[in-house]
């Protein structure tokens, strides 16, 4: 049952009272069917480690958002942003839970933000999407490509607002790379190279050992397999194919996000994948950490995905490729034009003749989405009821190329995808690794 | 009803730095809040190029300011409110390319002690390393700041006495990091905390360089680490126990002139980094 609250606290300016207001169902106006909440956006957390806190420190940071709950299954993490909730309010008014169910039953929200791990991401996303909520969640949108159109559909669905935290799209050089690339200033592409970080840690395969106080593990782990407790939780998840897929799926949601963004290809995806990659063997950090992943679109352009260590070698000695800085070199979007390359990342932009970079946007030309600040954006659309910056489908659709590339490595062929209905069309064996099996009695949500 | 104790108030100003601070701000923030005593603000500038004239925070609402920035000039308001802050006893840390920032503003490279980059010379001060066991200042002419390769070095403490540095070992193995080097500056009331030898292999300067510091300005209090270089997919000098914790610790001296955490019994080792995983990027 969709819920929206027509009881909502705030807090008095002076003395830090709390007092019911109530807000009248019937006044304000529709928009997408469903009626906006009042000014003040009443938010919580599911998830607040280091993303989750980051991201709920974004919105304390706003006049018109009120955080009123947080949900871990850490209580150390729980603590830590009780503390930060109560320093920021003068009261210690929030509430903490362990269960996200139990969360969204009892708290009155208007959005939430999800920051866990992503085998987590699904069910929480569904979960919240059905009662109405509206989600900024933390890229990659899913760990498997079955959930993330679960996720999509949920959204849609529900007429929810949802912000993928692509947040690379909110930053002003990523959104010039991208103008400059749809409005031809290297002309027409045939190739995109996306550099991410060369991946993956060893760690061996560590003790089990007793997990420590204040951590539900059983909760942690949810739908992945049961396995014993080693030591290996916060962050670290990341290196371990039950719960992510390494560097690669990690910085999806960035670099070929930001690749499709300036190719008009955010909504669909590639016709063809293959893939290699490396892991160690006989760790527990088994992610891959170096791949090599080349795609085809239907339009004929090409991408390849790779560790940046790669192309690092590879542009070596080239035409503007002169810089010191290596770790430049390797990551972020490259396009290749008519008229030469365009790179850009988070340390800055470049182009094969680099005095095309001096462009400012002419009138007539595509400009693409300006956000304010993507957690900004995300508040924004709340209350407008527009479209974010960085919805689920666009979220859905960079890590899809990521899954993909893992079911192509898995599998050692090349594989023919249709990206409408999104299948392959030449292996059953990839098709079966669309979906992760779900463990401990756990089930993807109905929509 | 025992008194609550109030946390200490910490502003991070952020927003332009030749570092990708997006990387790097959180990091701190986090860092910070996980010590327990503190309340953290960040206040972020325009964009680089943009115009900086509403660009003031509220310094004197604050015990402490943490410097992640090196980019444009502040205004002049903006600039007169930081050096009353500190000057009335507002307390300052310095974070690595901080110290790259405004050569041009005199108060703050007093207030900064030593500087590098950006056209420094010997017209900025003496080049200050660790000599004979003592802190030896350089007037030899020459450009300020460099580094060699990064690398793990070792940090050699050399105020063992001093509140910052009580009960920290005398020598551990720092993260793989940029360390700078030649740095120059004004230099006064300072007082060097730790050392790195900066090994002439790694292209360095073949000298004990100081790499903590305090700075001491009117009533204000400065704590400068030139540990901390981030890149845009890799914090791993952030991760270091020993950036960690000195961190908390020189925080809390600029704030109060005190240290009362705590110093945590893990530590990096003379031959063994210790790495605080969880501080990564977001």
């Amino acid at each position: 049952m969709r819920r929206r609250k027509f009881l909502t606290n705030v807090v008095m300016a002076a003395g830090g009272l709390t007092v019911p207001i109530i807000i009248p169902s019937g006044c304000t106006s529709k928009k997408n069917g469903k009626t906006p909440p009042s000014d003040r956006i009443i938010m919580g957390g599911i998830g607040l480690g280091s993303m989750g806190t980051g991201d709920m420190h974004n919105f304390l940071g706003m006049e018109d958002v009120q955080y009123v709950a947080v949900c871990d299954i850490d209580k150390s993490h729980r603590d830590n942003a009780l503390g930060i909730i109560s320093e920021k309010y003068g009261n210690k008014d929030a509430r903490a839970y362990n269960d996200f169910r139990e969360f969204l039953e009892k708290e009155k929200l208007d959005a939430i933000h999800i920051a866990v791990p992503d085998h987590w991401h699904a069910i929480p996303a569904i979960e919240a999407a059905t009662r109405g909520l509206d989600i900024y969640g933390q890229k990659p949108l899913a760990r498997s490509v079955a959930e993330g159109r679960a996720i999509v559909n949920a959204v849609e669905k529900n007429n929810i607002i949802w912000q993928t935290g692509s947040q690379q799209r909110s930053e002003e050089r990523f959104l010039k790379a991208c103008e400059m690339v749809r409005n031809n200033k290297i002309g027409k592409i045939h190739h995109v190279d996306v550099g991410l970080p060369d991946g993956g840690e060893t760690i061996g395969m560590p003790d089990e050992r007793a997990v420590p106080e204040g951590i539900d593990w059983n909760m942690w782990l949810g739908p992945a397999q049961k396995v014993p407790f080693r030591g290996v939780i916060h962050w670290n998840w990341r290196w371990i194919l039950d719960y992510s897929g390494g560097q690669l799926t990690d910085w999806a949601g960035h670099h070929i996000d930001i690749a499709h963004w300036g190719l008009d290809l955010e909504r669909t995806g590639p016709v063809e994948i293959e893939g290699i990659g490396y892991s160690y063997e006989n760790d527990l950090f088994n992610v891959p950490y170096a791949y090599d992943i080349n795609c085809k679109y239907a339009n004929g352009l090409t991408m390849n995905v790779a560790n940046k260590s790669k192309f690092i070698e590879m542009r070596k000695g080239k035409t503007g490729w002169d810089r010191q800085d290596d770790n430049n070199l390797g990551m972020g979007a490259v396009w290749y034009g008519e008229n030469g390359w365009l790179q850009v990342n988070r340390g800055g932009i470049w182009a094969e003749n680099p005095e095309i970079l001096d462009y400012e946007i002419g009138s007539g030309e595509i400009s693409l989405y300006k956000s304010p600040g993507h957690h900004r954006n995300f508040i924004e659309c709340v209350k407008s009821r527009k479209e974010p910056i960085a919805p689920a489908e666009v979220g859905h659709r960079s890590i899809s190329v990521a899954l993909l590339g893992e079911i192509a490595m898995t599998t050692g062929k090349k594989l023919k995808w249709d990206p409408v209905a999104e299948t392959f069309t030449n292996s059953d064996l990839a098709n079966s690794l669309l979906m992760r099996k779900y463990h401990n009695s756990w089930d993807l949500p109905k929509i | 009803m025992a008194k609550k104790r109030e946390r200490i108030k910490v502003l991070i100003v952020t927003g332009q730095n030749n570092h990708y601070w997006k990387n790097s701000t959180p990091i701190f923030r986090e860092i910070l809040e996980h010590a327990g005593i503190f309340s953290v603000d960040v206040s972020t500038s325009p964009e680089k190029g943009k115009d900086m004239s509403a660009f003031n925070p509220k310094f004197s609402s604050y015990d402490v300011v943490v410097l992640d920035y090196n980019g444009d000039s502040w205004n002049a308001q903006a600039k007169t409110e930081f050096e009353n802050f500190v000057r009335y006893g507002g307390g300052v840390v310095v974070i690595h390319a901080a110290d790259n920032a405004f050569p041009e503003w005199k108060e703050y490279n007093k207030i900064i002690g030593l500087g590098g980059w950006e056209g420094r010379d010997e017209k900025s001060g003496p080049y200050v390393y660790w000599k004979n066991d003592k802190a030896f200042y350089d007037y030899s002419p020459g450009s300020a700041g460099s580094h060699g390769i990064q690398w793990e070095y070792l940090v050699q403490n050399r105020s063992p006495k001093h509140p910052i540095m009580r009960g920290v070992p005398m020598v551990w193995l720092h993260a793989q990091d940029e360390l700078y080097d030649r740095l120059r500056g004004p230099a006064k009331n300072m007082e060097i905390l730790a050392t790195a030898y900066s090994d002439k292999n790694t292209n360095g300067s073949g000298r004990e360089e100081p790499i903590l510091f305090t700075v001491k300005y009117g009533k204000g209090r400065i704590f400068h680490t030139v540990m901390g270089h981030v890149d845009q997919e890799t914090v791993t000098s952030l991760q270091c126990a020993g950036f960690v914790y000195t961190l908390q610790r020189g925080t809390e001296w600029a704030a109060t002139g005190k240290v009362k955490q705590a110093v945590p019994a893990k530590w990096p080792t003379k031959t063994e980094t210790l790495m605080l995983k969880q501080y990564n990027i977001h």
